[in-house]
């Protein structure tokens, strides 16, 4: 077959089989396995390749981040780890989670997450590596809380809280690594960085990241509580996968951080540190899966402080040391699953006498025990024999840490393999049976496979092993041990371990005793404390800020405001005097009618003078859009404030009477609203002499009649030069009268004029026609004089509100083009959904002639210039009219009804 | 250009400080008086020239004519003044239905109060309840009761 597809198919069966689990129904942890037993033949057909496959694809290249695959000795070795034990663990979770709703879900993240982790191992660049590594830490939360119960959730949050900030970590490392060498291709590190000046942030932040993956000192303490995640998943991510990540990593970067003193004494120390932890907290552990727990955290440590070395016979090792433990751990965890499931309870004070029970479970348990121990010929006595190997002359610290693991795990396995299946008379038997094939034979296979490995291993030496040890050291190693003692020195050792572990196993609540003192908890306590103490400052800051009251959220929100003016004025040098002007006497006569007119609608006593203050400010402002030459916004915001007030005289109809300042916080009111008003006042003084820029609004200027075919320079921009952006705002008009029509839509449509006038009512019927003539007379001349659609589209709106005054909301409405009159609000609204329409569609034509979207399309027809953008001023006008006619017409028909309290 | 300013200082002001108010009608008018202020910020900040900014019949912008950038920013942004004006209003009255009191401070209560996550039920440690929960024997799993209620 082809390496190139192979390489490919390799992490996507387990994908496509993770897809199809909510259709798989019982067949779908059979399509998992076959799934995960085809990805293992992808990487035995690869590994039989000559030559290293590699594979690559651009992703985001402007950032260096390339979907690159490489496919060496050392990732197909994990491959076939992570791919054979997820077949085995799929078959079971199959059989585990029988008659749970969830196992479709459970299947799937587990199969996911095989693939997110064989990429993982496959990738040969450093941001792929790194999606991988954050995809594997949510599956892991995901999969953890699978139940859902207070344990699980809390185990799972410290998990990705820890994994995913190792995460963070580890993104700063690739980011200094990538800047520091201007490659993101992991292959193409290969010259160490100890002489970079940033290669102590680098080492830092990538030991942490690899330590928390991998729970070594200091965050071994995730690991642990994560066994309250159901069994398979703590067998297949806590045991022989994900926590294989960090150590897998430490190895691929070895090349460019390691050999130096610093990688080696931090390493070895935290390997160190992890492995007298893990030993003094085993003989503690009455659950079984708790105590499995703690020795894998030993052979975390073991395998780091093996990697510490950078030795061929430490990567060799270490390369055993991970088949082994997959496999031993594997079994191990779905035999104590089973256990579990066949007893419903995993206490080894409780548990005895399973052997007769449950044979095939036992057989499976002993053997994983046996390798666990270190037996010849087993896998785990190969791993053990290569690391004492690998710590001849290396100093203390590690043959101690190698030492004190071995110790511990044989003690631990003496536990795992006595405790449950030895029989004891003087306690009663406890119910069993012995579980379906499908959670025994994935165990035995794993047990098996432990002994095969061992059986078999000059040859699995040679031709997995050593290939895969010689791709972290870089150079040809020497070969694997056999699977049998060979000296008198060396059986005297094996059996004094074996003994040793023996003695503590049988006395482990005495050396538990010795350790009562030691605080096994102490950095999860930390840890915990540290969360409910940042979760404390979170409500201690929410309950300042979230106080309920408006009036809070306004002054923080002024505050911060006038704040961050002050600092910008403070980084100047010194203070800038705004440019004095000569007073323009002509237009301060209108300045002095909008000041007192807000003064006086902050000040007034009644409502209605409030809104008339509110009115004259509107117009006040209308009249200095006129005296600085803005003729456009004068005639829009006259049309607006006019509708406006209206509004606000509909609206207030349903309010309280009772008006004017209650007199609690006045002066703090007073003293925001002063300095905030002059600090806006200074900004807007300053703003015109000291632009960053030029503007551009000569250039539109110049360029408006040419090329926009528009003497009104105003309305070319808004239709034309900057149409998009005017999409948007139509697009917010809309929405804003979609949301008043659903919110103030109780009311019934009423025939009842507001106002009962006779002269109104028979003006109307010159006046509507001539405000829908004016109208459509603005927005035909906007793109030369002054109007255009927005201005156009309030003054139909205005004729439409003026008959509902005199006629009735309901007349009204029916005076809406596109008007349905069973729905009250569809005329309107659809009237504002045909004008966004048009606007939009607008903009297509100019795609055709090879311009991007509103892009202007002009032509003659019989002497008049005519093009899109007068289609799109056209949708503007329509928007606009649907816009403010309903939302008039909307608040008039709201019921004046009484608040229900 | 400064008296100007000051006049826009001065309605904002007038607004923040309708803003501030507990009635729910101030709080109306001074986002009307803001988004005015806001309107003639943009306005004044483009500088001032009292002649349009038109193209005359010779084809070329009239002499000393107005920035039509921020114009054209200001045009659209008193109809969306409207607008929001239009939704504020619906919102208050629907609001003021709902709640009987157009007294902002009495809607404190309509927010979940805080204290109801002050109660802080400290999670069990993992370590010391490692169990997942008991898959009965014949596999049938029972439907996970809703989590939530477990606290």
């Amino acid at each position: 077959m082809d390496p190139l597809l192979c390489l490919l198919l390799l992490p996507l069966l387990p994908l496509i089989a993770a897809v199809l689990q909510p259709w798989g129904g019982r067949w779908g942890a059979t399509a998992g396995v076959v799934a995960s037993l085809a990805s293992v033949s992808c990487a035995l057909v690869l590994l039989s390749a000559d030559q290293i496959t590699t594979w690559a694809q651009p992703w985001v290249p402007s950032l260096g981040i390339e979907l690159r695959l490489r496919a060496d000795a050392f990732a197909l070795f994990m491959c076939l780890v992570v791919s054979g034990a997820g077949a085995a663990v799929t078959a079971y979770a199959g059989g585990y989670f029988a008659g749970d709703p969830g196992r479709p879900r459970v299947i799937g993240l587990l199969l996911a997450f095989q693939s997110a982790m064989l990429v993982l191992v496959l990738a040969d660049n450093l941001w792929l590596l790194f999606v991988c590594w954050e995809v594997t830490s949510v599956l892991s939360f995901l999969l953890i809380a699978h139940d859902g119960t207070p344990a699980q959730r809390t185990a799972a949050k410290r998990a990705l809280l820890i994994t995913g900030g190792g995460g963070l970590a580890l993104m700063g490392a690739f980011a200094l690594m990538m800047a520091a060498t201007g490659t993101a291709t992991l292959s193409e590190f290969t010259t160490p960085l100890h002489d970079h000046p940033w290669y102590g942030w680098i080492l830092g932040l990538a030991l942490i990241g690899c330590a928390t993956k991998s729970a070594l000192f200091p965050f071994h303490f995730w690991l642990p509580g994560a066994m309250a995640a159901p069994t398979p998943v703590s067998a297949y991510l806590h045991a022989a996968t994900m926590v294989k990540a960090g150590v897998f990593l430490l190895a691929r970067l070895h090349p460019a951080l390691g050999g130096s003193t610093e990688w080696q004494l931090i390493l070895s120390v935290m390997a160190a540190f992890t492995v007298a932890f893990s030993v003094a907290a085993m003989p503690r552990c009455d659950d079984l899966k708790l105590m499995l727990a703690y020795s894998t955290l030993t052979a975390l440590g073991i395998i780091a402080a093996l990697l510490a070395l950078e030795s061929e016979q430490g990567a060799l090792a270490a390369v055993v040391m991970i088949l082994a433990h997959a496999l031993y751990k594997g079994a191990l965890f779905l035999t104590v699953g089973s256990i579990d499931h066949g007893t419903g309870t995993r206490d080894l004070r409780r548990l005895h006498g399973l052997f007769r029970y449950m044979p095939l479970t036992a057989i499976a348990g002993l053997l994983g025990a046996a390798s666990l121990a270190g037996l010849p010929p087993w896998s785990g006595f190969i791993a053990k024999e290569q690391a004492k190997l690998a710590a001849i002359g290396v100093g203390w610290l590690t043959p101690m840490t190698l030492f004190v693991g071995g110790i511990g795990v044989t003690a631990a396995a003496v536990c795992v393999a006595y405790g449950p299946w030895h029989h004891d008379r003087r306690r009663p038997a406890l119910p069993a049976h012995e579980s379906p094939w499908s959670l025994t034979i994935p165990a035995l296979a794993l047990a098996l496979a432990g002994l095969a490995v061992g059986l078999a291993m000059p040859w699995v030496g040679e031709h997995l092993l050593q290939p895969a040890a010689a791709a972290i050291a870089g150079e040809s190693v020497a070969e694997v041990l056999e699977p049998f003692p060979t000296t008198p020195g060396k059986i005297v050792m094996t059996l004094v371990v074996l003994g040793v572990g023996i003695v503590l196993a049988l006395a482990r609540r005495r050396v538990a005793g010795w350790t009562r003192h030691l605080d096994l908890r102490l950095a999860a306590r930390a840890w915990d404390a540290g969360m409910e103490w940042s979760l404390a400052v979170g409500r201690a800051v929410t309950r300042v800020l979230h106080s309920g009251d408006l009036r809070t959220y306004v002054s923080v929100a002024l505050l911060a405001m006038v704040a961050a003016a002050g600092v910008g004025l403070a980084s100047s040098q010194s203070l800038p005097r705004p440019p004095v002007d000569p007073l323009p006497f002509t237009s301060l006569p209108i300045l002095l009618l909008v000041a007192v007119a807000a003064i006086g609608a902050a000040s007034a006593p009644h409502r209605l003078s409030a809104i008339a203050c509110l009115g004259a400010v509107g117009y006040g402002v209308a009249l200095l859009f006129v005296w600085y030459g803005a003729p456009d916004l004068a005639l829009t915001q006259v049309l607006a404030e006019t509708l406006l007030l209206l509004l606000l005289v509909m609206a207030f109809r349903h309010l309280p009477t009772a008006f004017g300042a209650r007199r609690d916080r006045r002066w703090w009111n007073l003293g925001l609203a002063l300095v905030v008003g002059a600090s806006v006042a200074y900004v807007t003084a300053l703003a015109k002499g000291n632009q960053l820029s030029e503007s551009i609004g000569g250039e539109i200027a110049a360029r408006s009649l040419v090329e926009g075919f528009g003497r009104n320079v105003v309305n070319v921009i808004l239709v034309d030069m900057r149409a998009l952006d005017t999409l948007g705002e139509i697009v917010v008009l809309a929405i804003a009268g979609a949301g008043v029509a659903a919110m103030a839509g109780s009311g019934t449509p009423q025939d009842r004029p507001l106002a009962r006038s006779l002269l109104l009512s028979t003006s109307l019927r010159v006046l509507l026609p001539l405000l829908a003539l004016t109208g459509m007379f603005f927005y035909w001349r906007g793109h030369n004089a002054p109007g255009g659609g927005f201005a156009g589209g309030l003054l139909l709106a205005s004729g439409i509100v003026l008959a509902g005054i005199a006629l009735g909301a309901g007349v009204a409405r029916r005076l809406l083009p596109l008007g349905d009159p069973t729905k009250r609000e569809a005329g309107a609204l659809r009237l504002a959904a045909a004008g966004l329409g048009l606007a939009a569609c607008s903009g297509i034509p100019g795609m055709f002639t090879g311009g991007v979207f509103l892009t202007p399309l002009w032509g003659e027809f019989a002497g008049l210039k005519l093009g899109t953008p007068l289609l799109f001023d056209l949708g503007v006008m329509v928007l606009v009219s649907g816009v403010a006619a309903g939302v008039v017409l909307s608040l008039a028909e709201a019921e004046p009804q009484e608040p229900h309290s | 250009m400064t008296a100007l300013a000051l006049v826009t200082g001065i309605v904002v002001a007038c607004g923040v400080y309708l803003l501030l108010q507990r009635r729910l009608l101030s709080v109306i008018l001074g986002l009307g008086l803001l988004a005015t202020g806001a309107n003639l910020v943009v306005f004044a900040a483009g500088g001032l020239r009292a002649v349009p900014a038109f193209i005359d019949a010779a084809g070329t912008p009239a002499a000393g004519h107005a920035d039509p950038l921020p114009q054209a920013l200001v045009l659209t942004a008193i109809v969306i003044g409207f607008a929001m004006m239009a939704f504020a209003l619906a919102l208050a009255l629907r609001a003021y239905r709902h709640l009987g009191d157009d007294d902002l401070p009495s809607w404190r209560d309509t927010e979940p109060p805080l204290e109801a996550h002050d109660e802080h039920v400290p999670d069990p440690r993992p370590e010391e309840s490692a169990a997942e929960p008991r898959r009965p024997s014949t596999m049938r799993l029972p439907v996970m009761p809703p989590t939530e209620d477990e606290r």
